[in-house]
């Protein structure tokens, strides 16, 4: 464990990567609309050539503090910096209208920073039972996993979840394109010897995710952040002290509200907005005073806030002891993890501890220094906050062209990657989720590998087995209590909103 | 939106229903996931169909909410942009087509401010032909143009 960390402080490279991973992660954060897959999205073409300790440190020390940079605009312009900081918008800049938007920031932060350590906490536990956990696992329970990856994306997609059903379905059908492994038979190649080895994954979720984003964003004006930052009240010194006591003054809640996080992440298909708004739910709930929810409450802020950044340790336990990821911006970590030759999946859990630990650690550093940074650069990040997202679409363009092409080295997965961009068009104007497809597509070979091992060894009745059913058991019960949970958050949320009003 | 979903799901279940009749003759360790998963979705489309015609034939109430996305010309833009870029790397790669689609793209965000356009291309030339190509000794695609002419 503390090998580890050794090895973090004393590569160069990997200090490097940490260093300049942490700054770029709350920018992409600071901006709105850009957010965590954006960011690994951006940063694929740089990292091949690199090695995989500090490419890993890289990514993961990014992607971590995307929530912390995202509370920036959020509290001080009322402009959610990514999708999960919707639960804090109304208490955040609520608190900034009346003057204590330092206060409200630095508990933002330091709450950030708590929920990030109590999720790689949450890691760092299960890394020693992991190899015991995983001889639970056959192919029944991970055919199973998968399934309800998709499931549970699609169904909390709500009044959406015929349609994120489908779009699971979508994935899936998309993740057999390619020769049969086991027969060698060509299925949907269409002649194509360029899809023989199966649509690439990095150009189809790179497409399905940041084209319909970059075409959303080239919509938006800049105005908006603009006249939102021209009425940042100013900021006192103390707020600072006020914030850090706050987050001290509701440990407990903190505590709970990253515990939920933490299990939040590990069940596959959950992302960060389900975290926040359910823990902003708790938090209400909870509260003494709950009649301030949505008018100021800092309660408000620090419950979603240590969710939202003690998700990622609780998401990294499927993505990398069994390959599944616990949501959409897992998924595309995972890939982004691929050219750095770092396989996931059991055997990474069984021959390479030594570089989850190193994650664990930079999960835990990063964390820990983005709070400090945001604490003390607040004003400045949210001049980031300004600058016209429209300017940053076109490299974007380019730089998912890009690690298409570093990916493939095939021209011709530009055309697969240009009608996969036009089908995620589609499909977010539609209001069509999008995260059951690229669970699906990134799920679907495990996921068939499963079954047809399951079929061949046990029969039809392979899901009968004790562990199958167990995990069947648990999974459903979650899912109803999850979905009930969500379905009263929401509720409450909206009453606090029509209260206000 | 609805009949933009109609359209949607009828295109889906031909493709699931493509999917199934592509499976026959297959053994069944290589058809059952793609099998089963094409007549979920087979299954599921047709019950969104079924949804969704039923929404479009009965007439709306009087205090239910406009539909929320309608395409026009505004929206052909930005996806325009996306085409370009694909356009422009694809026929002259990177380094060169890439310089250019920013510029272009500035240009046209910025109307007409070339000074600024310029600026924000310049850097695309060097990244991919001195950071990408020689730094890190990854050859980016050069354009189907430079190797038709190169033959």
């Amino acid at each position: 464990m503390l090998d580890a960390l050794v090895l973090l402080f004393s590569s160069p490279g990997a200090m490097l990567a940490f260093l300049a991973a942490v700054p770029a992660g709350l920018m992409f954060g600071a901006i709105p609309g850009l957010g965590g897959k954006i960011a690994l999205i951006a940063v694929m073409p740089f990292l091949f050539g690199m090695d995989p300790v500090s490419g890993a440190v890289f990514l993961i020390s990014m992607h971590a503090v995307v929530h912390t940079g995202g509370a920036v605009p959020t509290i001080l312009l009322g402009i959610p910096g990514t999708g999960p900081s919707t639960a804090v918008v109304m208490d955040g800049h609520a608190m900034t209208r009346r003057g204590e938007a330092t206060r409200a920031v630095t508990a933002a932060s330091a709450a950030s920073a708590v929920g990030g350590v109590i999720g790689a906490v949450v890691l760092g536990v299960l890394i020693p039972a992991s190899l015991w956990v995983l001889k639970l696992f056959s192919y029944p329970e991970i055919f199973f996993l998968a399934l309800f990856g998709i499931a549970f994306s699609a169904l909390l997609s709500g009044s959406a979840m015929v349609k994120g059903l489908i779009t699971g379905c979508i994935g899936l059908a998309m993740a057999f394109v390619g020769i049969d492994e086991i027969f060698g038979v060509p299925r949907y190649t269409f002649g194509q010897p360029f899809l023989f080895d199966g649509v690439d994954l990095i150009a189809a979720v790179l497409a399905l995710y940041a084209i319909p984003e970059m075409i959303a964003l080239s919509h938006r004006k800049g105005s908006e952040a603009a006249a939102a930052a021209r009425s940042r009240p100013a900021d006192g010194r103390g707020q600072v002290l006020q914030g850090l006591r706050d987050v001290f003054v509701h440990r407990w809640m903190m505590l709970r509200t990253s515990l939920i996080g933490a299990v939040v992440g590990i069940i596959p298909g959950l992302g960060g907005d389900v975290a926040a708004w359910l823990c902003y739910g708790h938090a209400a709930q909870t509260s003494r005073r709950p009649e301030l929810f949505g008018k100021g409450s800092v309660e408000g802020i620090i419950g979603p806030e240590a969710a939202n950044n003690s998700k990622e340790g609780g998401a990294l336990v499927p993505t990398l002891f069994l390959g599944l990821p616990g949501s959409s911006g897992m998924a595309i970590l995972l890939i982004a993890l691929t050219p750095l030759g770092i396989a996931v999946g059991p055997d990474l859990a069984a021959n390479n501890q030594q570089i989850i630990w190193v994650m664990l650690w930079a999960l835990v550093l990063s964390n820990l220094l983005a709070a400090g940074v945001v604490i003390l650069a607040a004003r400045w990040l949210a001049f980031v906050s300004r600058i016209q997202p429209r300017y940053i679409v076109p490299y974007v363009y380019l730089l998912s062209l890009a690690s298409v092409y570093m990916s493939t080295g095939e021209w011709r997965f530009f055309l697969l990657f240009a009608a996969c961009g036009m089908l995620g068009v589609v499909l977010k104007r539609q209001n069509w989720p999008r995260a059951p497809f690229v669970i699906g597509l990134i799920l679907g070979q495990a996921a068939e590998d499963a079954l047809v091992k399951s079929l061949s060894i046990w029969g039809p009745w392979f899901f009968m087995r004790p562990g199958a059913l167990l995990l069947l058991g648990l999974m459903l019960i979650s899912l109803i209590s999850l979905s009930r949970k969500l379905i009263r958050s929401s509720q409450s949320v909206w009453e606090g909103d029509h209260a206000a009003r | 939106m609805l009949r933009a979903d109609l359209i949607l799901g009828i295109i889906l279940a031909v493709a699931f229903g493509y999917m199934l009749v592509d499976l026959q003759g297959m053994r069944w360790q290589a058809a059952v996931a793609p099998g089963l998963t094409a007549a979920a979705g087979l299954f599921l489309v047709v019950w969104h169909l079924i949804g969704t015609g039923v929404r479009l034939w009965r007439p709306p109430p009087c205090d239910a909410p406009q539909d929320a996305a309608s395409y026009d010309i505004e929206d052909a833009l930005p996806i325009a942009g996306f085409l370009l870029a694909v356009c422009m790397v694809l026929l002259l790669g990177f380094a060169i087509g890439g310089a250019l689609f920013v510029f272009l793209s500035v240009l046209g965000t910025t109307r007409g401010r070339w000074v600024v356009s310029l600026v924000c291309a310049a850097p695309v030339y060097p990244f991919f032909e001195l950071a990408i190509d020689r730094g890190l000794g990854v050859v980016m695609f050069e354009g189907l143009l430079f190797r038709w002419f190169s033959g």
